[in-house]
């Protein structure tokens, strides 16, 4: 009986460590990595009807491509 | 200032025709801006091909003043110079533009793996993929007028199919629509068509 419940008891723990890995797990990939956060906030206000890209590294790929510097518009959400 | 400024015609012409506007969060980006000398928001700065700074303007400013310094930023900056699959790029959306207006699937879809082809992500291709997929629908959709209206005129039908399965040719899902539609209409054409 004894051996019984601690087998019951191991699997137990085992099924919960489980869990809680997998729930860590979805939790980062659902973490925006800090060079995308200012990609998820809402610009719209701030863009007016410039086509505007967000971020250093994306707008001087930009910029490379299309031949055109950056003009840089430094902002915030308040 | 983006409320007036960045909504206004004028600037947005000389914005657009010298530089590429770029938006960086100043919560999340702490170091360019202090390579630019900036510490207050809204602050913008205009940059030649080397990187370096032409001209500021920093906070809400009327948009004239805003205007003539993107103005005199563009004259520093330059004419600008694209890489080739840039070109290649704008000159399909062109060429793609000129396909919509004119009602030409198969210059549109021509243009369209042209733009499919530079494979960058952006405006240009989120539009051509937009076109693709309403080509696609307009496709399907004469289909299935050509398929309903067999019955009255099988000929007439059959030609159109066939005009359909041309026009489109390169988007899979019309030529498959277009080949299933054939046989059912053959099958109406009066013996002596067959």
């Amino acid at each position: 009986m004894t051996r019984m419940n601690w087998r019951a008891g191991a699997l137990v723990a085992f099924a919960l460590l489980g869990g809680a890995w997998l729930v860590a797990e979805s939790v980062r990939a659902d973490e925006p990595a800090a060079s995308d956060a200012a990609e998820a906030k809402d610009w719209t206000e701030h863009m007016g009807k410039l086509p505007f890209v967000v971020g250093r590294e994306a707008g001087e790929a930009e910029a490379e491509f299309t031949g055109r510097p950056p003009m840089y518009f430094f902002t915030t959400t308040w | 200032m983006a409320g007036s400024a960045f909504t206004n015609e004028d600037v947005i012409a000389a914005v657009t025709d010298r530089f590429t506007p770029v938006l960086i969060d100043a919560d999340v980006d702490k170091k360019t801006p202090g390579q630019y000398g900036a510490s207050g928001w809204p602050t913008v700065v205009f940059t030649n091909r080397k990187g370096e700074a032409l001209k500021k303007s920093v906070g809400a400013v009327p948009v004239e003043q805003f205007l003539a310094t993107a103005q005199a930023a563009g004259k520093d900056a330059g004419k600008p110079k694209p890489s080739k699959d840039y070109k290649a790029l704008v000159t399909a959306q062109e060429e793609l533009d000129a396909a919509l207006e004119k009602k030409a699937p198969a210059k549109a879809i021509a243009a369209i793996e042209k733009i499919e082809k530079v494979g960058r992500k952006g405006r240009i291709l989120d539009a051509a993929l937009a076109a693709k997929e309403k080509l696609v629908a307009e496709g399907k959709a004469a289909v299935e007028t050509a398929v309903t209206e067999s019955d009255a005129d099988p000929a007439k039908a059959l030609k159109d199919l066939k005009a359909l399965l041309r026009e489109y040719k390169g988007l899979s899902d019309v030529e498959d629509a277009a080949k299933a539609a054939i046989p059912d209409v053959e099958k109406k054409l009066p013996t002596d068509d067959k």
